[in-house]
């Protein structure tokens, strides 16, 4: 059967939210950001970024570049229950669908043709029911497969419907500038440009191999993404490891390796919660480093057995950050990522072998229960002393 | 050397001795049987350096002759076979047998590279009849560990004394343990733990025997029958202690048929996770429900008659663990003894008639 993915995105989401809660927000540009000065900007509508305002810019910045608009702080919860709404739409559409984030999904429409039609058609239902019901305007990409449907619907802003018939994925992907890849971040894409690939087409003239002894597997997802092949399946439920990121944006930028390390353990705190509500234990874990700057870097850590207790998440986080942090720079977030796990056991031994161990585990899920009765603080953190 | 051999005894031998010679050996001596032929008949043994067999098919013999033939081939020609008797016959590394019209030429090796088979001096000694033995065996085997990392529950404890025998296994989520109660004089009191393997082999050899003459040494043990005799290394201690995971205090008691259980087990653990085989019981007064929920599968619910005695709890098992429990106890009725859905189960026949005493304990899974 034909593999039919549709790419929904929702255009200028969080500006349009805003509107729509204030019309009078029409038509100016909008910046969605924290509190100043450092507050960060968290999404900015076209007329803003018509004005070089774009997303992780500090709010002072953008201030500078863009001085008659609108400073608006997120409101999350109404952002999420208009997110909702629009999902809402998409689930009569295919029981498959995956929330790549707020503004963002995916719906493997493989085989509904027989109940809503052409995925044309039901790529145009869909926009007019969302356009009814929440009052956002959305673009839709069709493909045979993510990758191609995201670059789809990139293309078909705004508000526009575009689909890619199967077999045509190379020459659609050609002309699409290679910073706007999906597949490709901001350093790689500078790094490809150096090399003189700027469009997805040029990754053709090469050799999958060339790509592969150059950036690993990466380079050879690249070179298939741009052949226009993809086999990630439309997930329903979000990969743990993207469920499983905690992050800290600190307030204000530290330094001092002690605070951070502090910070340290609450995120290690907090994934060790993570991964025992879902039983899980971590085999690896990422951490994420961004500077004051802008700079991130970027370490990853093996556990030496799998666990979720906070302590042990937390000596070998510490090892990653010990890593990592070699510049004399505030550091502005800290990210963790459980990027392998495996089920725990959930098989009860007879015989305890470490008892210690057994007492802390127990302990650990008496506070995690505490923690979910209480408000924050309440349940104190065990294990390490945090100044 | 010529030798006839009865084929329905030697098939039983060979069948036996086959599965003590390994698959995989970087000695390809050791996947050889030594055959012995003398006046009374012939001889096969079979090594794998831990584990020995020796066992003697009886037959008119024509001369004498040794010789190593490749066992697996050997066993399955045997097998093969159809007819009242084989001619074995062998010259140089040759070996010959015709059954019928049937006739086989299987190339040897030379019998002076088969490792020499130990001889071991015992510490003590006692006899057993080989139903009784079977029984201890089948009754503990099951719950013997394979993770090499924890080599003392990789056998069964075997805990001797003049007051009888105690037989306890367990992998570290399970425990059987069975008591023999019978006097055997002039034995000392010892404790030695006995690879499973040597104890499977001997449950196949002990089949229609009179009588197993076990003896123990410091580092080995041997099992000698009537024309066969299996000599095994010990693995080392220590065991764990057991007897501190025995639960005393579990005064919750479901009592449930064997068979309505079993059946009830087998059927829902279809649609059981395949890694946890997680099946809730979950006990009423007059009745024990059991029930499977897995989110990719679907769910299955069972009841069964049951009686039980204090107010209604779920506990999760590994349906796999339940049934090889229940395989074991000769009972009708079985007798569950709960304390919390946390806490070990302990298992027991209800009414147990005879000198063997059986007891398993089942390690919950953690339920959500």
């Amino acid at each position: 059967m034909e593999r039919r993915i549709l790419h929904i995105n929702t255009d200028d989401f969080y500006a349009s939210v805003c509107r729509l809660r204030d019309p009078a927000l029409r038509g100016r540009a909008v910046v969605i950001a924290g509190s100043p000065p450092r507050g960060m900007v968290v999404s900015a509508s076209y007329e803003a970024r018509g004005e070089g305002v774009v997303q992780g810019m500090t709010v002072s910045s953008a201030r500078r570049l863009c001085s008659r608009g609108v400073f608006v702080p997120p409101d999350w919860q109404l952002f999420r229950r208009v997110s909702r709404a629009v999902f809402g739409v998409l689930e009569r559409y295919s029981p498959v669908i995956e929330q790549a984030s707020l503004d963002e999904g995916y719906i493997d429409y493989t085989g509904c043709g027989r109940l809503f039609g052409h995925v044309l058609d039901a790529g145009t239902k869909i926009k007019s029911e969302i356009a009814r019901e929440t009052g956002l305007a959305v673009s839709v990409g069709a493909a045979a497969n993510k990758l191609v449907s995201h670059v789809a619907s990139r293309t078909a802003k705004r508000a526009h419907l575009v689909d890619v018939y199967t077999g045509y994925e190379k020459p659609f992907l050609a002309p699409i500038p290679i910073d706007r890849f999906p597949i490709v971040d901001i350093g790689r894409a500078s790094l490809l440009q150096e090399l003189g690939i700027s469009r997805v087409g040029d990754v053709l003239l090469f050799t999958e191999e060339i790509f592969f002894v150059c950036f690993g597997t990466w380079g050879k997802r690249l070179y298939r993404g741009a052949a226009g092949e993809d086999h990630t399946p439309v997930c329903s439920r979000l990969a743990p490891q993207e469920r499983m990121r905690t992050e800290e944006i600190l307030e204000p930028d530290r330094v001092s390796r002690q605070r951070l390390e502090a910070v340290l353990y609450r995120l290690a705190e907090g994934t060790g919660e993570k991964l025992r509500s879902e039983r899980l234990l971590a085999r690896s874990l990422v951490l994420e480093l961004r500077y004051a700057d802008g700079a991130e870097v970027v370490g990853k850590g093996r556990l030496s057995e799998p666990g979720s207790d906070d302590l042990r998440l937390y000596e070998t986080l510490r090892g990653v950050f010990a890593r990592l942090f070699t510049r004399r720079v505030r550091v502005r977030c800290l990210a963790v990522i459980v990027s392998a796990t495996e089920p725990e056991p959930i098989q009860r031994e007879l015989f305890v072998t470490d008892v210690a161990r057994e007492r802390t585990r127990y302990l650990r899920n008496t506070l995690d229960t505490l923690r979910a009765r209480f408000p924050r603080g309440v349940a104190p953190a065990f294990g390490k002393a945090i100044t | 050397m010529k030798i006839i051999v009865q084929l329905g005894e030697l098939s039983k031998k060979m069948n036996a001795i086959s599965s003590v010679v390994p698959g995989k050996t970087t000695m390809p001596i050791l996947s050889t049987v030594l055959v012995v032929a003398d006046k009374d008949g012939i001889t096969f043994s079979a090594t794998d350096l831990d584990i020995s067999v020796t066992s003697k098919v009886k037959g008119k013999a024509d001369g004498k002759g040794t010789l190593a033939v490749p066992a697996k081939k050997l066993a399955e020609i045997v097998k093969s076979l159809s007819g009242d008797s084989v001619t074995i016959e062998a010259s140089g590394e040759k070996m010959t047998l015709t059954c019928g019209k049937s006739r086989f030429v299987l190339n040897g090796r030379s019998a002076e590279d088969f490792p020499k088979l130990p001889k071991q001096e015992s510490k003590t000694s006692f006899s057993i009849d080989p139903e009784t033995l079977a029984k201890l065996i089948r009754k503990t085997i099951y719950a013997v560990s394979t993770d090499l990392t924890r080599p003392a529950l990789c056998g069964v404890l075997w805990e001797i004394s003049r007051a009888g025998i105690s037989m306890v296994s367990t992998d570290g989520h399970r425990l059987s343990k069975v008591d023999l109660a019978r006097e055997f004089s002039d034995v000392e009191s010892v404790q030695v733990i006995i690879p499973p393997k040597a104890l499977s082999t001997l449950k196949a050899y002990a089949e229609g025997e009179k009588e197993v003459r076990v003896s123990i040494a410091e580092n080995s043990v041997s099992f000698d029958m009537e024309d066969t005799a299996i000599y095994s290394r010990l693995l080392e201690g220590p065991f764990p202690a057991y007897q501190k995971v025995i639960p005393a205090a579990n005064e919750k008691e479901l009592i449930v048929g064997r068979e309505a259980l079993a059946e009830a087990t087998k059927r829902v653990s279809i649609l059981a996770d395949t890694l946890t085989h997680q099946v809730v019981f979950s006990t009423g007064k007059d009745k024990l429900t059991l029930h499977v929920n897995t989110q990719e599968i679907g769910e299955a619910k069972e009841e069964v008659t049951a009686k039980f005695t204090a107010d209604p709890m779920d506990i999760g098992y590994n349906a796999s663990y339940v049934m090889d429990v229940l395989k074991t106890i000769d009972a009708d009725e079985i007798s569950l003894k709960l304390d919390r859905s946390d806490n070990a189960g302990l298992v027991e026949p209800v009414s147990e008639a005879g000198e063997l005493k059986h007891l398993c304990i089942l390690m919950p899974l953690r339920i959500s």
